[in-house]
C-alpha cells in the first residue's frame, strides 16, 4: 500500500514539475465560463462597496491568556490572498474561526472551486517552491500518537503554513499561481483599473468559484470523505480524530444556521 | 454484613474527607478553544484569536481557575461580547487556602481605586475591547499591566523540581499526607524558591508606560484637591530617565536587587497599588512620610531618627541629572537650564566656538599665504622648521643689506662642521704630529 502511494507521488512529482507555469484549470474555467449580467452588477456592488481594512497585529494592551497566534504566511503568497485578508472568514460569527483554522493548511479553491462535471484529486502543495509535497503523518496538526498529546502546539507541530492540500486536474495543480502573468495583472488592474474593469475581471475570476464551502460532515465522517486522508498522508489515529471531531458534531445537532448551541450541553 | 456496611461507610466518610478534585475546564470550553489557529480578523482590523494555549494556560496563574469563573455569562455559541466580559474583582471558586474563603482581587482593586491610577479598567473586560482601551483611557486598566503569566516562571522552574523533590522529606517530617501536599505544597514551595520577581522586572511593569516619554506628555493630570486639569510637568515626563540616573536605579539595570524599585517607594505597603501624588500628604513620597519609606525596613533605618531627616531630601528624580540626550523638546529652555550637563557644555562650547572661528579666518584670508602668525611660537616654528628668518629678523636684514645671509640650522650646523675641519692646526701640535708619523714609516720599514 506504502509502495503504491509513493508511485501515485511520484508520477504526481513529475506531472507537477512540468505543470506549475501550464494554464491550470481555474485560468481555462475564468477564462471561459460567461459572465452574465445578474453576476457582473453583483461584482459591481462588491466591488463599490469595498474598504481596505488596516489589519493591526499587535497592540500594547497584550491578550490576557497566551493565545498561540499562528503567523499569517499565506498574506500575499497565493492568488487568492492577493486581495483577500489571511485569515479571510470574518462575516459568519459560528463558522468563522473554525473555517480560518482550516486555511493553514487546505487552499482556498479545495473548499471553493468544486465543479459538478470535474473530478479533482487532492496532493499536499508546496507554494514555495511550487511543486507537490510528499504526503506525511507530520503535515496534519493532529495528534501524530499518544506521547505528543498533551505538547505545546509549536513543539507538536511540523508543517508548513505554505504547504497546503490542492486539487489536481489530470496531474497538473489546478491554480492560478501568485507569479502567474494573469495573478500579476489582476493585481495591477485592482491598483489603477476603472470600476467596470475590476467587477468585470472580478466577476470572472469568482466564475469558477462557489461562495460556500463544503459542509463540515463531507470530510468529518467516514463514509466517502470529500478528502481521502490516507492518500494525504495521516495516520489512522488522526483520521480517527479528524472524521469523529467533536465540533462537527456540535454543528450537527445544531443545524439551523441562527440556532444558538447550549454549552452546558456540549459534553452531554 | 454490619461489618461490611461499617467499612463502607468508613470508606465514604474517608474519601468525602479527602480535598474535593478540581476539573479545570469543567464546562468543556477546551473542546473548542484549545484548537489553534481560531483567528480572525475583526471589523477594526484586529487580528483575534479565540485559541488558548492550552498547555500554558494549564499551568499559568489562573490555571485552576475555570473559564466561567471570569467568563460568567457565557451559556450558548456565538457567544455575545458582553456575555463574555470579566470583572476582575469578582470572587472566584478557588479558594484562599488557609482560610478557605473564596478568592478575590476585590481588595487589590479598592486599593488601586485610591491610587493615582484609579479610573483605569478594571471590568467588562473583553479581548475586543483592548483598542477601546488604548484610544480612550490614560490610567492603566489591570491587564495592561497584568497578564496570565506562568505560575512557576521558566526560570525558577529548576529550582522548583529541586525543591519539589525534598518536599516530601523535609517537609513530611512534620506535614504529613497527601492532602497537605496537594493543598499547600506546591503553594509554599513556590514562595520558598525565591520572589516571583526581581525588582527590574516589577520596573518594567511601570517603565513600560511612564517609560514612553511621548505618552507620558499627552498624560492629563488632575489636582485631587482643586479638581483642577492641567498638563504634566517635566519631571513627570523624565521620570524613568531621571531615576535611571540615580543609584537605585543602576543598581537596578546591573541586576542588583540592592537598589530600590518604583514601588519600593512609591507604593511600600498593602497591596502595592497604592501609589499617590507626593504632594497628597497619604503617599509614600510625600515629604513628610519620606523619612518612614526611606527607612523601611532593610533600607536606611537611621532616617527615622531626629536629625537624620536631611537624608531624606536626596532628589530620586533629579533633573539636573538628565543627559541632554534624554531631552526630547529642544524647544523647552527650563528643561535646558535644568541640565547640569547643559551647563557643563558651555566652556567646551566657548572654545569650539573660538576655534571653529579661527578656522574659518584662516580659510579665508590665510589659505594660501606663506605668513605664519607670529604668535605662541611662531617665530621659533618659522626659524627651527620653515628655515627662514622670522618677520622681524627679515625686516633687519632689509634694513642692512651688507650682513652675511642666515642659513638654516641645518646648514648652518654642515658649514660649521667644514670650519671645524679647516682649522689651521698650531706649530706645537704640527711637531708632534711629524714625530708620530715619523714612528709609523719606522715600523713599516721592519
Amino acid at each position: 500500500m506504502c509502495k503504491v502511494r509513493q508511485a501515485i507521488f511520484l508520477m504526481i512529482c513529475l506531472l507537477g514539475m512540468s505543470a506549475a507555469y501550464a494554464e491550470s484549470y481555474y485560468l481555462k474555467a475564468a477564462n471561459s465560463i460567461q459572465i452574465s449580467a445578474e453576476k457582473l452588477q453583483e461584482s459591481t456592488d462588491k466591488v463599490n462597496k469595498h474598504k481596505d481594512i488596516k489589519v493591526i497585529d499587535a497592540l500594547e494592551v497584550p491578550p490576557f491568556h497566551k493565545r498561540g497566534l499562528w503567523e499569517q504566511e499565506s498574506l500575499n503568497k497565493t492568488f487568492c490572498t492577493g486581495c483577500h485578508l489571511s485569515p479571510p472568514h470574518s462575516k459568519d460569527l459560528r463558522s468563522r474561526t473554525f473555517l480560518n483554522m482550516h486555511t493553514e493548511f487546505i487552499a482556498c479553491e479545495t473548499c471553493h472551486m468544486r465543479p459538478e462535471n470535474v473530478k479533482f484529486s487532492y496532493q499536499w502543495f508546496d507554494y514555495r517552491t511550487q511543486q507537490t509535497s510528499e504526503p506525511a503523518v507530520e503535515k496534519f496538526r493532529q495528534i501524530f500518537s499518544e506521547e505528543d498529546r498533551g505538547k505545546p502546539g509549536e513543539e507538536r507541530r511540523k508543517t508548513n503554513h505554505l504547504i497546503k492540500i490542492v486539487p489536481f486536474y489530470k496531474g497538473e495543480v489546478a491554480l492560478i499561481l501568485r507569479d502567474h502573468d494573469f495573478a500579476q495583472q489582476s493585481l495591477t488592474l485592482w491598483e489603477k483599473g476603472v470600476l467596470s474593469d475590476k467587477a468585470a475581471h472580478r466577476a470572472k475570476i469568482h466564475a469558477p468559484l462557489k461562495e460556500k464551502g463544503p459542509e463540515c460532515k463531507a470530510c468529518h465522517q467516514s463514509e466517502q470523505p470529500f478528502l481521502d486522508l490516507n492518500v494525504l498522508g495521516a495516520n489512522k489515529m488522526q483520521i480517527r480524530s479528524m472524521q469523529r471531531h467533536i465540533v462537527p458534531q456540535f454543528f450537527k445537532r445544531y443545524s439551523e444556521k441562527d440556532q444558538k448551541i447550549k454549552i452546558d450541553s456540549l459534553l452531554k | 454484613m454490619l461489618k461490611i456496611f461499617s467499612i463502607l461507610v468508613g470508606l465514604f466518610l474517608l474519601s468525602s474527607l479527602q480535598a474535593a478534585p478540581r476539573y479545570t475546564d469543567p464546562d468543556g470550553c477546551m473542546s473548542c478553544h484549545a484548537i489553534e489557529g481560531l483567528t480572525f480578523i475583526d471589523e477594526k482590523g484586529l487580528t483575534r484569536s479565540s485559541s488558548i494555549d492550552q498547555s500554558h494556560y494549564y499551568s499559568s496563574l489562573h490555571g485552576s481557575v475555570p473559564c466561567k469563573d471570569c467568563h460568567r455569562k457565557i451559556t450558548d455559541y456565538p457567544h455575545k461580547v458582553e456575555n463574555g466580559y470579566v470583572d476582575c474583582t469578582e470572587s472566584c471558586h478557588v479558594e484562599e487556602p488557609s482560610e478557605g474563603v473564596a478568592y478575590t482581587h476585590k481588595p487589590i482593586h479598592e486599593e488601586m481605586e485610591k491610587s493615582v491610577h484609579g479610573g483605569g479598567w478594571y471590568k467588562e473586560l473583553a479581548g475586543g475591547n483592548r483598542l477601546e482601551e488604548i484610544e480612550t483611557e490614560q490610567d492603566p486598566s489591570c491587564r495592561r499591566c497584568h497578564s496570565n503569566t506562568l505560575y512557576i516562571l521558566e526560570s525558577q522552574l529548576e529550582n522548583f523540581k529541586e525543591a519539589f523533590q525534598h518536599a516530601e522529606t523535609e517537609c513530611g517530617t512534620c506535614h504529613q499526607g497527601k492532602a497537605w501536599m496537594g493543598q499547600f505544597g506546591g503553594h509554599i514551595l513556590r514562595r520558598f524558591i525565591g520572589s516571583r520577581w526581581v525588582k527590574s522586572e516589577n520596573n518594567k511593569l511601570c517603565m513600560d508606560c511612564h517609560g514612553d516619554i511621548k505618552k507620558m506628555r499627552d498624560v492629563e493630570q488632575e489636582d485631587r484637591e482643586t479638581k483642577e486639569k492641567h498638563p504634566p510637568s517635566e519631571r513627570f515626563v523624565n521620570a524613568v530617565e531621571s531615576y535611571n540616573k540615580t543609584l537605585h536605579g543602576r543598581l537596578l539595570i546591573a541586576g542588583s536587587d540592592y537598589g530600590a524599585s518604583c514601588l519600593d517607594c512609591h507604593a511600600p505597603k498593602g497591596w502595592k497599588h497604592d501609589i499617590g501624588a507626593y504632594k497628597d500628604k497619604k503617599s509614600a513620597s510625600h515629604v513628610d512620610e519620606l523619612k518612614n519609606t526611606c527607612g523601611q525596613s532593610d533600607c536606611h533605618g537611621y532616617t527615622k531618627k531626629p536629625g537624620n531627616e536631611g537624608f531624606t531630601q536626596t532628589d530620586m528624580h533629579d533633573m539636573s541629572m538628565l543627559t541632554l540626550g534624554d531631552v526630547d523638546h529642544w524647544d523647552k529652555l527650563d528643561l535646558l537650564k535644568g541640565s547640569a550637563w547643559f551647563w557643563a557644555l558651555w566652556p567646551f562650547l566657548l572654545v569650539a566656538i573660538i576655534f571653529a572661528m579661527g578656522s574659518l579666518i584662516w580659510w579665508l584670508f590665510f589659505k594660501h599665504s606663506k605668513k605664519v602668525i607670529s604668535i605662541l611660537g611662531g617665530s621659533r616654528f618659522e626659524r627651527v622648521m620653515i628655515g627662514r628668518k622670522p618677520k622681524k629678523a627679515r625686516a633687519a636684514r632689509k634694513a642692512a643689506p651688507a650682513k652675511a645671509k642666515t642659513e638654516p640650522r641645518y646648514k648652518a650646523s654642515t658649514e660649521a662642521d667644514k670650519v671645524t675641519t679647516d682649522v689651521v692646526p698650531i706649530k706645537k701640535d704640527v711637531d708632534s704630529q711629524k714625530e708620530v708619523d715619523a714612528k709609523n714609516e719606522g715600523k713599516k720599514d721592519v
